[in-house]
Order: C-alpha cells, then sequence, then structure tokens
C-alpha cells in the first residue's frame, strides 16, 4: 500500500508510533498531487513549503515525546474560502485573485494544533455558488471517477482532492450541500455540522445563517476524527455553541438495532433516477435487517424546501457580497466617481452565476418586494423547522438519496438556471433547519439517460439528525459504510491508478 | 412577474451591458416562475425564522481586548491608502444623479 493510500486514522497511528514520519507521509502526497492534479485540477494552490515547516515540527514533538495532536501527520486540503494567514484566498473569484489573508480561520488554527498538515488550497464555484466547481473562474475541476464528469460543488476541489488520493482529508463548507452533494458524486464521506458546531470565523460568508464548516473523508471515522479537530466553542463567532467536542470517532460502533429511520416521501418526489432509488433502496433495507426500524413519514414543508432557499441564500449573498467594493481589499476598477468604481469593480470581479444570485438577492429584499418574497420565505422557513422538530420527535435520523442523479458530465446545462439548482433539493433543507447531515457511499449507478454504457458511479445516502446529535448520526454512518465497504475499497483503488493515465484538464475560457 | 433589471442592477451597484441585463431578466424570470409557487402557502400567524440559532443564544463578544489584525496590515491589503486613509475616487466627480 503506498502512502497516500492511508487514512487519517492509519496516518496518525502510525506517526505516533514512529513507524512512518509526517515528513514521508506529507511527500508521498505531494508527489501524488503532481501526479494527478494535472488532470483532476482539484488544486488552486500548493503550500509545499509550508506544508513542510508543518510536518517536520510534528515529527519533532514527537521525538521530543510532546502530544503532537489527534491529526498528528494528516494531510489536509482546504477550500479556497478559507482564510490562511498570509497565504492566497481566492473564492475562485477574480475579485480576489491578489488577496492575501491577514488572519487564518479558527477551524484551520484547530486542525493545526492537533498536527494536521495543510498542503494546499482547493478549488470551488465562485464564492462557493454552485454544484459543479465549473462555476471557478480559474479552472473546473474533474471528477476522478470520470474526468468528463463533475465531482459536484461548491466544495468540489476538496471532494475530487479526498477520492484521487491527494489529501486523506480535506475541509469545506456547505451553505445549501457544497460538501455532501460532491461527497456523494464522488464516493466519499461528508458532513455538514449542526449550525453552531463549529466555528464560522474565517470562512469567507455566502449565506451566514446557513453556511458551516465540515469534514471530507474517505470513511466515517476519519470524517468523525476530524470533527473532532475542529467542533467547540468560539468567542469569535456570535452563533458559535458553547458545547464541546465530542470524541465521536470512539463511539462509531454502538448497535444500531432499534434505532427509527424515517424517510421523508416529499424527498423522494424529486426526480430520483433509477439508479439512484435503487441503491438508496437496497441500503434501507440491509438497515432493516441490522435492525433499524424504518418507516415512511412526511414531512409537507419539505416541498417548498428549494424555492425557500433560493430566496435566503441569494438575500444573505447579495447583503454579505455587497463588501467588495474596490475600497479596502480585493479588485478595484477606478472610474471617474465612487458609484462608478462600486459598479466596474463588482461587473468585471463576479462571475455570471454570483452576479444572478446577488441580483435575484437585491431584487427579493427590496422594498417593495420584501414580504412577498424574503419575509415569505423566512415564515416557510419556520414551517420547515418544525416539521424537523415534530419528525424527531418519532425518529432519530432521517434518510434520503444525498442527490437525485450521479455525477453529470461538465457543460452539461440547460437554460433553466432553476434546473440546475435541482441537484441541491435534498441538501437544502438541513441547512434551513441548522441540522446535521452526513453523506456516505452507499453503492453505484448508472447515469439516467446514456444508454447502458456499463458505466458506474458512486451515489451517496443522507443521514439527517436532531440538532447537535452528530453522535447518532455518525454512527448510523459508520454502519451504512460497512455494508458496500469491499466493494468500495475495491472500485476506488482502481479508479485511482487509472487516474494516472487521465489527460490533463485545460484552463477555463 | 415583470423585472426591472436595470433598478435592481443600480440597487445591487452592478455594471451591466444591455446584452447581459437582457438575459439577466430572463433568467431571473425563469427562477421567479419557480418561486412563485411560495405565495401559495399559509403562512398567517407564522413568525420568521432569520437564523439557525435561537436569537437568546448569541451573545456579543467581552469588552476585552485581544490580539487582531493591525491598521497597517488592513491597509496593506487596499488598492490605494495613505496617511493611514482609504483613497476613493472623489464624489465632485460624479456629476449629478
Amino acid at each position: 500500500m503506498e502512502l497516500w493510500e492511508l487514512g487519517a486514522w492509519d496516518i496518525t497511528k502510525k506517526v505516533k508510533a514512529k513507524e512512518i514520519s509526517a515528513q514521508e507521509v506529507l511527500e508521498a502526497h505531494l508527489s501524488r498531487i503532481s501526479e494527478v492534479d494535472p488532470a483532476v485540477c482539484a488544486f488552486l494552490s500548493v503550500l509545499e513549503a509550508e506544508a513542510r515547516i508543518a510536518a517536520s515540527r510534528v515529527d519533532a514533538k514527537i521525538a521530543k515525546g510532546e502530544d503532537p495532536g489527534i491529526l498528528a501527520g494528516v494531510p489536509c486540503a482546504v477550500k479556497d474560502n478559507l482564510n490562511i494567514k498570509g497565504t492566497a484566498c481566492t473564492c475562485g473569484s477574480k475579485m480576489l485573485e491578489n488577496y492575501i489573508s491577514p488572519y487564518t480561520a479558527t477551524a484551520i488554527a484547530r486542525m493545526s494544533e492537533q498536527g494536521a498538515i495543510i498542503t494546499g488550497k482547493t478549488n470551488l464555484d465562485e464564492f462557493a455558488m454552485g454544484s459543479s466547481t465549473e462555476r471557478s473562474a480559474f479552472v473546473a475541476t474533474r471528477n476522478p471517477w470520470d474526468v468528463d464528469r463533475v465531482p459536484g460543488g461548491s466544495s468540489g476541489g476538496s471532494a475530487a482532492a479526498v477520492a484521487a488520493g491527494m489529501s486523506a482529508v480535506a475541509l469545506g463548507s456547505d451553505t445549501g450541500g457544497s460538501i455532501r452533494q460532491p461527497a456523494a458524486f464522488t464516493g466519499i464521506v461528508g458532513m455538514k455540522p449542526t449550525y453552531g458546531r463549529v466555528s464560522r470565523y474565517g470562512l469567507v460568508a455566502f449565506a451566514s445563517s446557513l453556511d458551516q464548516i465540515g469534514p471530507f473523508a474517505r470513511d466515517v471515522r476519519d470524517a468523525a476524527l476530524f470533527m473532532e479537530a475542529i467542533a467547540g466553542f468560539d468567542p469569535a463567532d456570535s452563533t458559535s455553541a458553547e458545547r464541546p467536542a465530542v470524541p465521536w470517532s470512539k463511539r462509531l460502533d454502538r448497535p444500531v438495532k432499534g434505532l427509527r429511520a424515517g424517510v421523508p416521501k416529499e424527498l423522494l418526489g424529486f426526480g430520483v433516477s433509477e439508479g439512484v432509488k435503487s441503491a438508496f433502496e437496497n441500503v434501507l433495507s440491509q438497515m432493516a435487517d441490522l435492525g433499524v426500524i424504518i418507516e415512511e413519514t412526511s414531512l409537507p414543508s419539505l416541498a417548498y424546501a428549494l424555492d425557500v432557499y433560493y430566496v435566503i441564500a441569494p438575500a444573505e449573498a447579495s447583503s454579505n457580497l455587497a463588501r467588495f467594493d474596490g475600497v479596502r481589499y480585493g479588485l478595484s476598477k477606478r472610474g471617474k466617481g465612487y458609484l462608478d468604481m462600486y459598479r466596474e469593480t463588482r461587473a468585471e470581479g463576479f462571475g455570471p452565476e454570483v452576479r444572478r444570485r446577488i441580483m435575484l438577492g437585491t431584487f427579493v429584499l427590496s422594498a417593495d418586494q420584501y414580504d412577498a418574497y424574503y419575509l415569505r420565505a423566512a415564515k416557510i422557513r419556520t414551517l420547515i423547522r418544525r416539521d424537523f422538530e415534530r419528525a424527531f420527535q418519532t425518529y432519530d435520523v432521517l434518510l434520503s438519496p444525498t442527490t437525485p442523479t450521479v455525477a453529470f458530465k461538465l457543460g452539461d446545462e440547460s437554460g433553466d438556471p432553476m434546473t440546475r439548482y435541482l441537484a441541491d433539493v435534498m441538501t437544502v433543507s438541513a441547512n434551513l433547519a441548522g441540522i446535521p447531515a452526513l453523506s456516505v457511499p452507499c453503492g453505484f449507478a448508472e447515469p439516467a439517460g446514456e444508454g447502458t454504457s456499463g458505466r458506474e458511479l458512486p451515489c451517496g445516502l443522507q443521514i439527517m439528525g436532531k440538532p447537535f446529535d452528530e453522535e447518532t448520526v455518525l454512527t448510523v454512518g459508520y454502519a451504512v459504510e460497512s455494508f458496500a465497504r469491499e466493494e468500495m475499497e475495491e472500485k476506488s483503488a482502481l479508479m485511482r491508478r487509472n487516474l494516472i493515465l487521465a489527460k490533463e484538464c485545460e484552463p477555463v475560457d | 412577474m415583470k423585472i426591472d433589471v436595470r433598478h435592481v442592477a443600480d440597487l445591487a451597484k452592478l455594471k451591466l451591458t444591455e446584452d447581459e441585463l437582457v438575459a439577466m431578466e430572463k433568467d431571473l424570470e425563469m427562477i421567479l416562475a419557480h418561486i412563485e409557487r411560495l405565495a401559495g402557502v399559509q403562512v398567517e400567524g407564522v413568525e420568521p425564522t432569520f437564523g439557525s440559532r435561537e436569537p437568546e443564544a448569541l451573545r456579543l463578544q467581552g469588552d476585552d481586548p485581544r490580539p487582531g489584525c493591525s491598521r497597517a496590515s488592513m491597509l496593506e491589503l487596499a488598492p490605494s491608502s495613505k496617511d493611514g486613509y482609504y483613497v476613493v475616487p472623489a464624489r465632485e466627480s460624479e456629476g449629478r444623479e
């Protein structure tokens, strides 16, 4: 087995036992990045020098007998909307192409304290707005399972890096599914924690009431371990919850027998493809065999979740992105007066999707439309939260496919923006309700409508839980991933080997 | 739903070309055609949810000094600064709005 194939759990164990050094693990990953990233385009920048210093520090600590932390020597890629002092943070946007972070996000500082080695910054849809990572101003990231397909988004670079073996774990952000959807598309684990569980300090804001930082990993235990490092109260984020991290990674093998799982029928009404549906049903029957009590249930307001999301998220985005004015940082186009400076800076700095969402958000917040759109959506959000509260009186978790389809082809877009937004239909409700949700691989399916190519792509199961009950969500995920573990490991290993043969990707026009 | 995109672009401080305005109008109308469904939901007497945490769970930071970004490091990021201030184009050159 190559060092880059090891997961976080095994790396820390071996590094602490001095079987391997953090520096050896890092060098294996840096070589892997230079070998396959030309075909995947997951990274926007690789922080080789900084990573080498961090790895040698971990090795020095171990040599001195000091505690190197729970992520000692684990290479970690970071979505390029999280600030790391002294390094670029582009958000996939021309607006911040030359911006250097003056401070470090809390989640980054915490994982570094625990010995994680930050290897680089990963690609994303501009300002995290998109579901394909094609909307980066710099390059379109490819899905390692099929480089003609998208890895999902917006944290597609982080997902692809982990799936391709370029990073053991990665950090992403999830506003409407931006961790879970790419995790499902690339056959890995992705978690959106409860709102308030992980500090947002240092995450470039998209929609502040929905954004959460969370982990990508190749298995549930690694995701749980990573969560332990980044979770916990932070006075620098006013919405941070005063709840300490839990040793989740050590509590995963609790029996799931007798747990109650609900399947909201509203979520299966959104054009779920036959292949994804059959993988989902297969997992449900295996869970039932383990003694999980599975029932169909109804959360009527979920039928409106996507529409509510596409009012609230753009509204908050238009407000958050007002800070890009050409005065204090980022791109600045100086016209004849200061109003021209605003307009020209923003026209040149923002790409088409970001502009569209700013316009939509500005419209729904404008004086004439506020009651009809924004206020109404905020009220329906209350109904969605109530439906979840009611469901969680009966059920320990709620289940759905993570996405209605497997990964789609690059450039496969219809004219109607709302059709593209359907990729988020399963995932947005967890953000609106602020609850934890995990995507775990649950098998493979053929893409619908492409004939019988015989090509199979991974799909994900979404497990949603009660606020701050990450423990149950992760426990269920741990049980589920065991069903397809062998098939997943075998196919992933083959996929990673074949990646070396893939063609180099080209930059965005 | 008819949208005055020119007015919205003005509010959003986005300079869009005539072609971009036309395309934007079409896109927004398609999105709003879906969102119109929300008008049919019964929300009378329902309080809005603006955040993901209960308002009483939120708190302000204590008034305790702690290390942060320096003024110099902030101004270093600015496209233009002078004597510790940001420099912007003058209002006078704007003409009448």
